[in-house]
């Protein structure tokens, strides 16, 4: 069981940064004009993982997955939720919430939201930004590629950066690449609709 | 100009195409795209992505399902060759450095609009073939 130092210390330096940005995500969806406060909705949300903590129930490792969920599947299920009254949306998000934590911790089930693998490209995102003066000042110029927070490749062309990256890293993937101290784009906002049915599986 | 058949692995049939991925760490066994004219950017899976090293440019695009929600993809450069043997000779092939969305699980290739703005395309759906100039 973890102490409560290791519990705050994985919110802090992990868990409130992805609760934050999927509770903010959620604030940009067309809600319908209720009065819901977002930063009560994190601090439940909060308050549920560390409860679930401090009662032994589930490792960090597992809210740290938990977590890693919640930033996907569950905004499904928060937006669905976002037409019944708040009091219901609040209960259901700890509920979901429990779910999950004990549909990890089951021997034998599938990990919920099925990655084991919590660092994402949201996370490179992140991380480059938290740090992207100091960059700038270490790499004028340059292009840098990224991987899990760590510059791994330096080069005067995005190529060269990733080349030198994929060399390092010694195995297949898609490198983050920017020029040092370049701010990231806006989201691009395309009129796309995806997540669509795509090719039908079974007519009946 | 011969005329390409649909592809009858799905039904109806659809208009798709050979190509290959190809970037930094080399290129893919060829894939069967579909030709998709309701997507504004070309879809490919990540895993593919990965494989050929392509560059994830820290673009984001957002996009909306038919339920209303929002959802953040990342975009990633990477070079679209199309090697189908029934491709007419002087129609471009060749997409270098083209912005792909790269989208997590199983996927299908899907070609948008910024490649087939590129092509000449007439879709006879009737026959189930198409010709492309």
């Amino acid at each position: 069981m973890p102490g409560t130092d290791d519990l705050s210390k994985t919110l802090e330096t992990y868990g409130r940064a992805k609760l934050r940005r999927a509770v903010n995500e959620l604030a940009q969806q067309e809600l319908p004009s209720s009065s819901l406060d977002l930063s009560g909705l994190e601090a439940d949300i909060i308050d549920a993982t560390r409860r679930l903590l401090i009662t032994g129930e589930v490792s960090s490792d597992s809210v740290l997955m938990c977590i890693a969920y919640f930033d996907g599947a569950t905004q499904a299920d928060l937006a669905d939720s976002f037409s019944i009254a708040e009091g219901t949306v609040r209960k259901r998000i700890k509920g979901f919430l429990e779910a999950v934590v004990r549909e990890i911790n089951e021997p034998g089930e599938t990990g919920a939201g099925g990655d084991t693998d919590a660092w994402t490209w949201r996370d490179d995102h992140e991380a480059y930004e938290r740090e992207r003066d100091s960059l700038g000042r270490e790499y004028p110029g340059c292009y840098i590629a990224m991987h899990r927070g760590e510059v791994i490749g330096v080069g005067d062309s995005a190529n060269e950066a990733a080349r030198e990256g994929l060399e390092q890293l010694d195995r297949p993937t898609s490198l983050f690449v920017i020029r040092a101290g370049d701010p990231l784009p806006e989201p691009e906002q395309l009129g796309m609709q995806m997540e669509a049915p795509r090719s039908m599986v079974c007519e009946q | 100009m011969s005329p390409i058949c649909y592809s009858q692995s799905e039904f109806p049939p659809f208009p798709g195409l050979r190509v290959e991925l190809e970037h930094l760490l080399g290129v893919t066994d060829p894939l069967l795209a579909k030709i998709d004219t309701g997507a504004t950017r070309t879809v490919v899976p990540a895993a593919l992505l990965d494989q050929v090293g392509a560059i994830r440019t820290g673009r984001v695009v957002s996009c909306r399902s038919y339920d209303g929600r929002k959802r953040e993809w990342p975009l990633y450069e990477v070079t679209l060759h199309v090697t189908d043997d029934r491709w007419p000779d002087g129609v471009r092939r060749l997409f270098k450095n083209t912005l792909a969305l790269g989208v997590a699980g199983p996927a299908e290739v899907l070609l948008g609009r910024d490649i087939l703005a590129a092509w000449h395309l007439h879709l006879d759906g009737p026959r189930s073939r198409y010709r492309v100039e």
